[in-house]
């Protein structure tokens, strides 16, 4: 007992004493029972002898779904909440300073806190998979549709869908706690993912595949398409795919959590874990789109927003890469500030200005690749602007500009103001989206409230690199005044840098005399 | 000189354009135990944090056992032991499960973990309540527990961030004792703690913080104003009033080896050398000059003075 991981064997303490937690399981498991129970007797009730067991065999996949649903419930929401709210706990009562000055390894707590906190939620869930069995199981047992795939095929789909929801499980619960590590536990990214889910998470989807493919609603389609017909919705090798990336971004988060665990100062994730987590989040995008004309059922109905899946893509790529350029601009800040205090030579800090140029660098190869995947929908005439040279050049300058600015502003509000992250978010939103949405709004007064004719539309856009990424086929001049203007900024910003350098050799003037 | 168990190099923490401390240094042996002292704000519980790895240095390194604290947590938190200013513990715990707990923490085997959680039962009072949850406990049996917690895996180096806030006067009394025994084990120690005359009693060392930066550090005796450690302050009280002391104090007030001389009717103060033989001869002296000493005896280093010599008062 004492090898047990010392979290794990915590939390079986602190979230309830064994007698409680098997009246939980006992109670859910009766609630089912009662609904399950009575579902099927109203059913035998009302429907005649003869349509019972097709009526039957829909109720066990209806009960099957609600499993489902419910082990989604208890593994991506309960569990990851959970595992928040004990790194809150922990921060608030001192207790992770404790377990920060014990020996355990980074990844022992790391462990201990993804397996000990949910515990509730993984024993709900044990149970749901016991009924969640049977009721397949019952399915597949039955005449007609659900007999035509057999119950050895059924239960084995079950099970491998148990092993999708347990990655996609571990992945989120992996994000979460490295959010709550980052964040003392305060930011409920549980909660703001619920709502976006809610509220914009299926335009998010259907924009950029590769989340699709990510967050497993692929899979998910094809799985559950397997188990209860004996249609294939889409590519069964997604759900190798997905279980892959859901893997390996796993372990990236848990490494970045490992890392920032003792070192609370450092970025969120490390310059080559960062530019790893890039890589890794290009692949899904690119196997995201590449997959995504084969899911009729799910973008179907966008088919014709090739380009700006395409666009939103890309855009997913940048917002990413704003880890690595982060840590690399956090990395220079400190390095510089130890400099300027004699502690460190300047000099090898140097090669860390390269991360605005490798991130575009990767952002220009992605985007490039996703023009060579994509747009197999448009016409041939599309494609080929798509691809222009004049086209490709106008992005690669707009993407890398864009990073040396968002490199150099990072930079600076580390050095001036207390709160860079804050301040660097209202940067981002006015240089990247406040350009896009003044350019809409004109163009609303313009033509729909004074209903006139507006020439002068994306030359705004145009001052954001998202607007070039939106523009390049299409608006020649708005993009290279465009262009000069991202290029002014990004001028500005370097100067700005430079300024906070010489600010930061200031203490070692002070210091010295 | 053997290694230090604690060395502290430079140390500066910033938060933001605040400068919480500045340039600290310090080193500390087996049987060191340096009393921290300061107003609040002085930058203590951020010098003991940082000292515990716990911190993030703006600039500086911390060596405990020659390994850098920030670099091999793992290693150096096996001899390491800090009790934070407030209680970290889990409420919903009993007393010994919470113990237990922190004995796997430390991957103690089974057998040693039930030796030492009742050894720190016992010597800090709280075996009596092992079963009690600990939300149910006072404050200073909270303040004991985080004590039981610092000291359960045997550490090497301790850090103590205010330990005697809340307990009564006899915990107090009991945890002087415990300190000294540490002390006396070869253990190094950093208390930081707003009683002085406790701190006078039980360090080795002294040092006085304010605005983040060291203002006096060394021995108690250096910091309290005696000059080394081989000089000490004499108070002579005279069964009646001298009319005449200042002519009989004449000779004394011409050697070389009296300084600090001061007198009122029948007291004198003035430092000498400290050992026996020294203040033996002393007291002939005083005799020769024909002053009726009723009382002869050094005085305690008074750390009150010397903390408030150093001017510092309360940091806004």
């Amino acid at each position: 007992m004492m090898s047990l991981n010392p979290l794990l064997w915590l939390h079986l303490r602190i979230t309830g004493s064994a007698r409680t937690n098997v009246f939980i399981a006992t109670a859910y498991a009766a609630i089912i029972i009662l609904f399950a129970s009575l579902s099927f007797y109203i059913a035998a009730l009302n429907v005649p002898p003869r349509n019972r067991p097709a009526t039957f065999a829909q109720i066990n996949v209806v009960w099957l779904s609600i499993m489902t649903v419910a082990q989604g419930v208890f593994l991506l929401l309960l569990g990851p909440s959970a595992v928040r709210r004990a790194i809150q706990r922990d921060f608030d009562t001192g207790m992770l300073d404790s377990h920060r000055l014990s020996p355990m390894s980074n990844l022992k707590i790391v462990l201990g806190y993804l397996t000990g906190p949910p515990i509730q939620a993984v024993l709900l869930y044990a149970v749901s998979l016991v009924f969640g069995t049977y009721f397949a199981a019952s399915y597949a047992a039955s005449p007609g549709l659900g007999g035509a795939i057999g119950v050895r095929a059924t239960l084995g789909g079950w099970y491998f869908a148990q092993g999708c929801m347990l990655l996609l499980a571990a992945m989120f619960a992996a994000l979460i706690l490295l959010t709550a590590i980052a964040t003392r536990g305060k930011a409920n990214v549980v909660g703001i993912l619920a709502l976006i889910g809610v509220f914009g998470g299926w335009f998010a989807i259907v924009f950029v595949p590769g989340l699709a493919l990510v967050l497993g609603v692929l899979s998910g389609g094809v799985l559950f398409g397997l188990l209860t017909s004996t249609k294939i919705a889409g590519d069964a090798l997604t759900i190798v795919n997905a279980g892959a990336l859901q893997f390996t971004l796993c372990l990236i988060f848990v490494t970045a959590a490992c890392g920032k665990l003792r070192k609370p100062e450092r970025p969120l994730f490390s310059l080559p874990l960062g530019l790893t987590l890039l890589i890794v989040w290009g692949i899904a995008l690119l196997a995201g789109m590449h997959a995504a004309p084969e899911y009729d059922w799910l973008f179907g109905e966008w088919r014709e927003y090739r380009f700006a899946q395409l666009v939103a893509s890309t855009i997913a790529f940048m917002l990413v890469a704003l880890l690595p350029l982060g840590a690399a601009a956090i990395n220079l800040f400190h390095h510089d500030r130890a400099a300027s205090f004699g502690e460190r030579p300047v000099a090898r800090s140097r090669l860390l200005l390269l991360a605005p140029l490798l991130a575009a660098l990767t952002a220009v190869c992605l985007d490039l690749m996703l023009r060579a995947v994509g747009p197999e929908q448009l016409s041939r005439a599309a494609r080929e602007a798509l691809l222009h040279r004049s086209v490709w050049a106008g992005i690669a300058a707009a993407l890398l500009l864009s990073f040396w600015t968002d490199f150099h502003c990072l930079y600076s509000l580390k050095a001036f103001v207390r709160r860079p992250m804050i301040a660097f978010l209202i940067v981002l939103a006015t240089l990247k989206g406040a350009p896009l949405a003044l350019d809409g709004v004109i163009k609303f007064c313009v033509e729909e409230v004074a209903e006139r004719n507006w020439t002068g539309e994306g030359y705004l856009t145009g001052l954001s690199p998202i607007g070039t990424l939106i523009l390049t086929p299409r608006a020649g001049t708005a993009v290279w005044v465009g262009l000069v203007t991202q290029l002014a900024v990004a001028i500005g910003a370097t100067a700005l840098a430079r300024r906070a350098r010489r600010h930061l050799g200031k203490h070692r003037v002070a210091q010295d005399s | 000189m053997a290694e230090a168990l604690l060395s502290i190099e430079n140390l500066r923490v910033q938060y933001g354009q605040l400068v919480a401390v500045d340039g600290l240094s310090c080193e500390l042996h087996a049987g060191h135990l340096l009393g921290l002292i300061g107003p609040n704000g002085a930058g203590k519980t951020t010098t003991l944090r940082a000292a515990a790895g716990l911190q993030p240095l703006t600039t500086g390194r911390v060596y405990l056992l020659g390994h850098d604290v920030f670099k091999n947590a793992t290693i150096v938190n096996q001899h390491l032991g800090f009790t934070p200013d407030t209680p970290a513990l889990y409420d919903t715990l009993s007393v010994e499960q919470f113990l237990w707990f922190i004995a796997r923490c430390y991957g103690l085997t089974e057998g040693l973990a039930s030796e030492r959680i009742d050894h720190w039962l016992e010597n800090l009072w709280l075996a009596e309540r092992k079963q009690s949850r600990i939300s149910a406990l006072s404050r200073g049996m909270k303040q004991r527990l985080a004590v039981a917690r610092t000291l359960l895996p045997d550490p090497h180096i301790v850090l103590m961030d205010e330990p005697a806030a809340g307990l009564d006067p006899a915990g107090r009394v009991e945890f002087r004792k415990l300190l000294a025994s540490l002390r006396d084990q070869g253990k190094a120690l950093i208390v930081s703690s707003h009683i002085l005359a406790d701190l006078a009693e039980y360090c080795t060392h002294i040092a006085i913080m304010g605005h983040g930066r060291l203002l006096k550090y060394g021995t108690v005796a250096e910091v309290a104003g005696a000059e080394s450690q081989e000089r000490a302050q004499y108070r002579i009280v005279l069964a009646r009033r001298v009319g005449d002391l200042a002519a009989r104090l004449q000779d004394l007030q011409a050697d070389e080896a009296v300084s600090h001389l001061k007198f009122d009717a029948d007291l004198i103060t003035l430092e000498y050398d400290r050992d026996r033989q020294a203040a033996a001869e002393l007291l002939r002296k005083l005799i020769a000059a024909g002053l009726p000493v009723a009382e002869f005896h050094t005085v305690s280093p008074d750390l009150e003075q010397a903390y408030l010599r150093t001017g510092i008062r309360q940091v806004d």
